[in-house]
């Protein structure tokens, strides 16, 4: 590997040592790690094991009690390591997701674009691994489904959908993922791989079977959700709203992927279509919420979209950073 | 250079200026005792004295005990959810009562009052700090 390439990717492990100090800065901050994740990783950590009876009378609507279990176990497992609970040390979790994530992009970039080009890229999505919301799910869903899309792009399949699986192990978007995935393989000619994602299956199944047989639901599937789709389908102004003040998180981010998505698109088609897909079952989800919609999309819009922005920005910018150096070289002599 | 090249450059730098983060850069020069006093005190910035007041009550309820919650405001939409939801957490291994469900009192052999002192027939204070008071169902 050059120089070049290690003086670059020495910005994003400068970046990384700050990410740690901000995710180890004070115990777990986030109000969804108070009433969600951390809450019931506490409450197993105590029970010494997943505490059904507190999944099954938790009301409160932050809980989540459908949510799938890994994150609040890997907290736990934490705790057994460091032999008691900690809500600020497994912030160390956090960095070492985004470094792994970090590495994976430039080992995988590498062989598209050559060592600098591929560090480029990696300094660049760096920080979107680095998720702001230490403690919760987001940043261990983002780098499971970059890794697990990337790798089934490249016609690694069957590890890709085991990334896949454990990113629905992480969040219930995370099952949306592997649906995504089958989409972007049909899109992409690749028909005849959609079965090889039965390792994404099998690990999402578990926990879908347990939650049913214990009885425990989420809000989303709560009552009739064809009469809310159906009554929000009706009063498309009430999303339209909802939308127009939410925030997205990083603007100028998304003006260069929507540019830049009109340059490589047709080249990155099952990318895009993985992303398209999974944003547009957030959209349906919302048609399905049983909450004030504007309250619901204010809430959690900039997390949703920070799961597919380094998918996308890595679709971009590995068609076009190949590209400037091809036409920035000066022509050959004739 | 051609206007082809120029867009081309133009996406990336906008992605690249985007994405970046400059906070995770800022951090090595902030003061970062300030920094985590304020995190920690974050979640509770509108109930002062809350996390604290919690963690007292914690050290003085058994695991498995029922404890209710009360506030100056006892309506959920109108601060008494803000102050439910953060008890969850530093509660945790209790099962933490919402006063404003029906029959929580009944089930409750705590109540833990954060800004608030009421007088509930069959409960007994057993201890009073800065922010709150504790009750114990003596019936």
């Amino acid at each position: 590997m050059s120089r070049r390439a290690w003086a670059i990717l020495g910005v994003a492990a400068l970046e990384l040592l700050g990410y740690t100090l901000f995710a180890t800065a004070a115990p777990m901050w986030e109000f969804d790690f108070l009433t969600n994740w951390g809450l019931k990783a506490k409450v197993f950590a105590l029970h010494g094991g997943v505490d059904w009876q507190f999944l099954q009378g938790a009301w409160y609507r932050n809980t989540h009690p459908d949510y799938p279990p890994l994150v609040p176990l890997m907290f736990d497992a934490f705790a057994l390591v460091r032999g008691g609970w900690d809500d600020r040390w497994i912030g160390l979790f956090y960095p070492a997701i985004a470094l792994a994530a970090t590495l994976f992009t430039f080992r995988i970039a590498r062989r598209e674009a050559g060592d600098v080009r591929a560090a480029i890229l990696a300094v660049i999505l760096c920080p979107l691994f680095a998720s702001p919301w230490p403690g919760l799910a987001e940043a261990w869903l983002i780098a499971f489904a970059f890794i697990g899309l990337l790798l089934i792009r490249d016609d690694h399949v069957l590890p890709g959908a085991l990334f896949l699986g454990l990113g629905a192990m992480t969040k219930n978007e995370g099952l949306t993922f592997i649906v995504a995935a089958a989409c972007a393989l049909l899109v992409a000619r690749r028909a005849k791989d959609i079965v090889r994602l039965w390792p994404a299956v099998v690990l999402a199944l578990p926990w879908l079977i347990l939650r049913a047989v214990h009885h425990i639901y989420g809000d989303l599937t709560s009552g009739s959700v064809i009469a809310r789709v159906g009554e929000h389908l009706a009063h498309p102004a009430l999303m339209l709203d909802a939308f127009r003040g939410a925030p997205i998180g990083k603007p100028l981010l998304w003006i260069g992927i929507i540019a830049g998505a009109f340059l490589a698109a047709r080249a990155q088609r099952f990318l895009f279509t993985a992303a398209g897909v999974q944003l547009a079952f957030y959209v349906g989800a919302y048609f399905a919420t049983p909450h004030d919609v504007e309250w619901h999309v204010r809430w959690s819009w900039e997390r949703l979209v920070s799961h597919v922005t380094p998918l996308l920005a890595y679709a971009v910018l590995i068609e076009l950073l190949p590209l400037i150096r091809r036409e920035a070289l000066p022509a050959p002599p004739p | 250079m051609n206007r082809r090249l120029l867009l081309r450059i133009a996406i990336v730098a906008a992605i690249a200026i985007g994405a970046f983060e400059p906070f995770y850069f800022r951090i090595f020069f902030t003061d970062r005792t300030r920094l985590r006093a304020a995190l920690t005190t974050l979640p509770y910035t509108k109930a002062p004295g809350l996390r604290t007041f919690l963690i007292e009550v914690e050290q003085r309820t058994p695991p498995g005990s029922r404890v209710a919650i009360a506030a100056p405001w006892m309506e959920w939409d109108r601060g008494y959810e803000y102050v439910f939801a953060r008890s969850l957490y530093p509660l945790a291994g209790r099962e933490v009562l919402a006063l404003t469900r029906p029959g929580a009192l009944d089930r409750a052999e705590y109540v833990a009052a954060w800004h608030a002192a009421p007088v509930l027939p069959g409960f007994t204070e057993i201890w009073r700090g800065r922010d709150g008071v504790l009750l114990r169902r003596t019936q």
